[in-house]
């Protein structure tokens, strides 16, 4: 089983290198004197510019959320979740329309100040590398927030209460105390925040901002090159995949189980203009990363509802999207389960190289949608081609496309993107299970799948919860590998959204992202209040630590 | 290190969690330089009162004062309470010379001074050298007495410890029970210590609190407490103890108090049957029963004589003196 | 047939071991069917299909896909469901021709409706509808009538120029033009002066050209002629209305006053094709009057075949002189378009 899927995983991989093969490497002195530098350098800066936004963002509304106490607060622990729903392409064509020179803002202000030329006022561009670090770090801080403020939570409490009771601060405490101890989750957030941005396409090229992916995507496109594309997608991956190893090494040895089972302190209560401060810092992410948005797809949507209705379509769209995401969440945690649990120290002779699957298997994670996308086509459609050739010969019938006739490419594609997701947060479920329940088990007479089964399962269920929320959440999403590996004449809330974008009518697709976010709120929704008021939920340890390479 | 501790008082604390009371209008003095112990089992509120007193958690009414200071508006940093945690709670990311400088940086102390302060801390809890040790490496006595370091050598008014010998093994708690009484003595500190274990409580203090749900139930010096509880229940928490009933009511009667004899064949009042002989190495306690009244007793090995088995006649007596009534 | 067509469900059920039967089933050769693949936003290319199946009874399936159709029609090879491919731009159709995933065919109905210079001459590809490359000004701001494409070099226009990204198919297809007939060096020089004219970095579509021109951000930029009708009639909103409103449209020429450039949208019969005939069938109706009325009412393009009627929205944009450089040579020049945009650093 672990081998099967490591093979699979590295499906795509194989079908890169494919597509590279063919090509000669005649585009890389064009690439490397003219694109590659820029793109580069675009790259590095919004990939900074989000971590910063990310760890500030993240962490310190995790930290006021944890520990102390302000008006509000209950509320905005869990809104503060909420971005999590606005696909990132979503929340910049929001921010391009509500920010333009004749979208309601600037034409409010121009109107409160009395100005009648557009040009009159002026008002920072959104189309831009700081626009659109704003954009993507206002929707991606939950990944940095979630782990962070389960850590807070659970595993640092007392060593707070330590740090003041020894004369420490609030600020002295988040500083020496909570920021150290919260390293590893905060690395881990960030480098999936940073991974999201790093794929991203929609946000960027709506954004005029020419990533590395952007080039690999105009490499293939524009520049006629798929076998160039390739060859830089291959590298770009490289270049993740050492940043993620990089990351797991910083994090080597830094899991603190400090803290223990004591229960925390209570809040620490703040008053006056430090509550208000602690209020706006917190709601501020939620409006930028959620409110406006999300009110945006809504004017948008009631718009287009009341002039032409809702469109006949949308229950299908939905039905295909949920029923889509719900396949490969269910696929996608039933495989970490088994490969984590193949993995555990306990597993005995053989755990060296399972051991390293889930690492192999989360190397989905670090590949663009498209790239990932592009090189499944090969292998997949070399299968169905396989499989109808042995059909044929045997019976004389013809099978005709079967993976990628019927959606399961598109599940597969989702599964192999986001195995990432259940993988770390059942790991880190893992790691809180006590291993003499296991042997307690065995001792009993149990064997491995009926304590996987009847022990595992039960005791990671808060674990398996947060994955399989959080999986199902980017497959809503997941644009790119749908729209090329689906079935014929088959929409999603997503597919059907891009068509709209790429004809320019983006209202018509209001609604569909409305649909998303909507969908999405869920899951999002049982997350957060799973989390509420037992300060101590495994829920919360969600976040995967998404990691290649020796753990 | 030669200041003496404060006096803590604590008036009319009541505090819930959602509508669970877990502090009943709970009042107590400690005087400065005292070793007061509060003893419960878990869920009496302990370690809530311990908190409350720290001031990590709000409470509904009720006063906390230090030294004659009403502590409402001192946040916990500011109140120098050395505090020890039942985890230790060691910064994992600091060595062992930078937990314990730690509380000496916050209060502005120059490097120089923080290293010495921090080699005489060390020394004196018996860890010298191992400044630079990361905590994971040291054993748990080792991070006991790191965490117990920490708290002192910001020269606290009050010591708290919460549970903290309640991860090691017998001896390792014995010798540092020892080393504890030694520095209380010697610092002239106030110590307020919380525990669910009866011996470390009568080994250790000069003052036991009782706790059972939310309140205290008996307070006094080792010896009042355990030979005048006032309740069944503090008699049966502290230590073994025959609850029986007689003409005159309830009485309690400590098993060490309990003379037997063997007595075959006998029958009528006084007379019981071994249930159970158990070994307890300086002595053995012998469990019996007299119709409804179920007597234990600890007794010297019989020099000379073959063993009481279960099963045989036993003729249980007992001193007048030793009987203990409830108020 | 109704047997097979069974008894290959149940194989597909067992072998993916999924419960997508139902409602995805695999494709295959069917009676009254045609699968399509299509980079034509399907909002624009669905009006048809159904006037066909509402003509000839059957049933098309179509499939967008925004990029990588040629990848994946390449990869499923001879077991691909599609049936007729369509494309939004000439280069795609080329690329498809030259990577032999399309099959020639002999049909004197596209050959009469589709003028020469507008289809494969191996008789592969067919354009179906054409758009012209505009230059769009502020109608308060602007008022010459007449412009070049050369023109938009002209340093009066600094800080006033707005396009989408110059990696985009429609610019790169007015670059390759360029270098047609001006020459590499010349395309350069050209290409340099607009990027120093930008009013704001290349990006979003079209019709953000008419919104920023609205705003003031520009004054002046280049759309595709059936966006205009698209903002202008409504459909896309009240907001777009007013974007289309805000301009002045104009055909424009290159300095050798030839014709606009024109890009167009094409289909062909993939080599595979299950379906062929009707595949034939759906492509011959998409040159007739009645597909050609919908390209022209409902997606604003001009039609291919001659003497078929514009909407009046983009018949008030004045007469289309279309620039007679073949599109093969045009689509040749991209790649060397799309490095230009690089070593310019059009888009950065």
């Amino acid at each position: 089983m672990s081998a099967a899927v490591a093979v699979l995983v590295l499906a795509p991989v194989g079908g890169l290198v494919f597509f590279a093969a063919m090509g000669s490497g005649d585009l890389w002195p064009h690439l490397f004197a003219n694109v590659l530098p820029t793109a580069l350098r675009t790259t590095l800066v919004l990939l900074l510019g989000v971590g910063v936004v990310v760890a500030v963002v993240g962490v310190g509304a995790a930290w006021l959320v944890a520990m102390c106490r302000f008006p509000g607060r209950r509320w905005l622990e869990w809104a503060l979740l909420l971005p999590l729903s606005i696909p990132t392409y979503i929340g910049a064509y929001a921010y391009l329309d509500v920010l333009h020179p004749v979208g309601p803002v600037q034409t409010g202000l121009r109107a409160l100040f009395g100005l009648t030329d557009p040009r009159a006022l002026w008002f920072p561009e959104i189309r831009s590398l700081p626009g659109a670090i704003l954009v993507l770090g206002a929707v991606l801080y939950p990944y940095v927030y979630l782990p962070t403020r389960a850590l807070f939570l659970m595993e640092s409490a007392s060593l707070f209460d330590a740090a003041r009771s020894l004369g420490a601060g609030r600020w002295r405490t988040f500083l020496r105390v909570a920021l150290p101890l919260s390293r590893p989750a905060v690395a881990a957030g960030v480098s999936l925040a940073l991974l999201e941005t790093l794929n991203d396409i929609g946000a960027s090229s709506f954004l005029g901002v020419n990533t590395l992916t952007v080039s690999i995507y105009t490499t293939w496109t524009a520049r006629s090159s798929i076998e160039g594309a390739a060859q830089i997608a291959l590298v770009m991956l490289v270049v993740a995949s050492a940043l993620i190893l990089l990351e797991r090494r910083a994090r080597h040895g830094k899991r603190f189980a400090a803290g223990g089972d004591a229960p925390p302190s209570a809040r620490v209560p703040l008053s006056g203009a430090a509550a208000a401060a602690a209020a706006a810092f917190c709601a501020l992410p939620v409006f930028v990363g959620f409110a406006l948005p999300a009110s945006y797809l809504l004017v948008q949507a009631w718009r287009r509802v009341s002039a032409f209705g809702l469109p006949v379509e949308l229950g299908r769209w939905i039905a295909n999207t949920v029923l889509l995401a719900s396949i490969a969440t269910g696929i996608a945690v039933a495989i970490a389960l088994v490969l984590v649990y193949a993995a555990r120290p306990l597993a005995g002779s053989g755990g060296g190289w399972r051991a390293a699957v889930p690492r192999i298997a989360s190397l989905g994670y670090a590949m663009p949608g498209t790239v990932l996308a592009v090189g499944l086509l090969v292998p997949v459609a070399a299968l169905d081609n396989l499989v109808d050739d042995a059909m044929r010969s045997l019976f004389g019938l013809s099978t005709g496309l079967l993976l990628s006739g019927s959606g399961a490419a598109v599940i597969f594609a989702y599964v192999l993107r986001f195995l990432a997701i259940p993988i770390g947060t059942i790991e880190s479920g893992f790691a809180k299970i006590d291993p003499a329940i296991e042997l307690s088990g065995r001792s009993l007479g149990a064997g491995a799948g009926r304590i996987l089964l009847r022990i595992h399962a039960p005791l990671l269920r808060p674990a398996i919860l947060a994955g399989a929320l959080l999986v199902f959440v980017d497959c809503m999403k997941e644009l790119p590998a749908t729209l090329l590996l689906r079935p014929f004449d088959f929409e999603t809330l997503a597919t059907h959204i891009f068509a709209e974008a790429a004809r320019g009518t983006y209202e018509d697709g209001a609604i569909a992202a409305l649909a998303i976010v909507a969908v999405s709120l869920l899951p999002v929704a049982v997350v957060g209040l799973s989390g509420r008021g037992e300060r101590s939920g495994q829920a919360f340890r969600a976040r995967p630590a998404v990691a290649v390479g020796p753990a | 290190m030669t200041k003496r501790g404060k006096s803590v008082r604590i008036e009319g604390i009541t505090k819930h969690y959602g509508s669970a009371r877990v502090l009943d209008d709970l009042s107590i003095d400690i005087a400065p330089g005292e070793f007061c112990t509060f003893l419960g089992a878990s869920g009496s509120g302990k370690t809530t009162l311990l908190k409350v007193m720290v001031g990590f958690e709000p409470f509904e009414s009720g006063r906390v004062s230090i030294d004659g200071r009403d502590m409402c508006d001192v946040p916990v940093e500011r109140r120098n309470i050395g505090m020890v945690f039942q985890n230790y709670a060691l910064f994992p990311h600091m060595n062992v010379g930078a937990n314990i400088g730690f509380g000496l940086e916050v209060r502005g102390m120059a490097k120089a001074a923080i290293a010495r302060r921090v080699d005489d801390a060390l020394a004196q809890v018996g860890l010298a050298g191992l400044a630079e040790r990361p905590p994971a490496e040291l054993s748990g006595g080792q991070q006991q007495r790191v965490a117990l370091a920490r708290a002192l050598v910001i020269d606290p008014d009050i010591l708290v410890m919460d549970e903290p010998l309640g991860a090691l093994d017998k001896n390792l708690r014995h010798a540092i029970q020892l080393q504890l009484k030694q520095l209380h003595r010697a610092l002239s500190l106030t110590i307020v210590y919380v525990t669910h274990d009866q011996d470390e409580a009568l080994h250790l203090s000069d003052r036991i609190a009782i706790m059972d749900g939310g309140r205290i139930v008996q307070q006094g010096t080792p010896r009042e407490v355990y030979f005048k509880p006032r309740t069944p229940f503090v008699a049966t928490f502290l230590g073994e103890c025959n609850i029986w009933n007689d003409a005159a009511g309830p009485l309690a009667l400590r098993p060490e108090h309990v003379a037997v004899a063997k007595a075959e064949g006998a029958s009528g009042p006084g007379v019981a049957v071994v249930e159970a002989v158990i070994f307890l190495g300086g002595g053995q306690k012998i469990v019996a029963r007299d119709g409804d009244r179920q007597v234990t007793a600890i007794i010297p090995f019989p020099v000379g004589a073959p063993e009481l088995q279960i099963g045989e006649r036993i003729r249980y007596s007992y001193d007048d003196c030793s009987v203990h009534r409830f108020d | 047939m109704r047997f097979i067509r069974d008894w290959r469900h149940a194989v597909s059920v067992l072998l993916v071991g999924l419960p997508l039967a139902a409602g995805l089933t695999p494709t295959g050769a069917a009676a009254a069917e045609v699968n399509v693949y299509t980079t034509r936003e399907p909002g624009l290319i669905k009006p048809l299909f159904e006037a066909f199946t509402k003509q000839t009874g059957i049933e098309v399936r179509a499939t967008f896909v925004q990029q990588g159709l040629a990848e994946r029609v390449a990869a499923e090879g001879r077991n691909s469901p599609a049936d007729l491919l369509t494309e939004a731009d000439y280069g795609s159709l080329i690329n498809l021709a030259e990577r032999g995933l399309i099959q020639k065919i002999d049909s004197p109905i596209l050959n009469t409706a589709v003028p020469a210079a507008l289809r494969d001459p191996d008789g592969g590809w067919y354009a179906l509808s054409m758009r012209a490359r505009a230059i769009w000004v502020s109608k308060d701001r602007v008022s010459d009538q007449t412009l070049t494409y050369e023109g938009l070099a002209d340093p009066r226009w600094k800080g006033r120029v707005c396009t989408r990204a110059g990696q985009h198919p429609y610019n790169i297809g007015l670059i390759s033009r360029m270098m047609v007939k001006t020459g590499a060096e010349a395309t350069g020089k050209w290409l340099a002066g607009v990027r120093a004219n930008l009013g704001r970095k290349p990006g979003g579509g079209d019709r953000d050209v008419a919104r920023d021109i609205l705003a003031g951000i520009c004054d002046i930029g280049i759309g595709n002629s059936y966006y205009v009708g698209l903002m202008r009639s409504g459909k896309g909103g009240k907001n777009q209305e007013s974007w289309g409103n805000a301009i002045r449209v104009i055909l424009p020429t290159f300095a050798d006053d030839k014709g606009s450039h024109v890009d167009v949208s094409g289909a062909a019969v993939a080599r595979f094709a299950p379906n062929k005939d009707n595949a034939v069938k759906l492509l011959e109706f998409m040159v007739g009057d009645e597909a050609q009325k919908i390209y022209a009412e409902i997606d604003y393009e001009y039609p291919v075949k001659e003497g078929a009627k514009i909407d009046p929205l983009i018949a008030a944009l004045g007469k289309l002189k279309i620039d007679p450089e073949p599109l093969t040579a045009v689509a040749a020049r991209r790649k060397e378009a799309s490095q230009l945009v690089d070593k310019i650093g059009y888009d950065n």
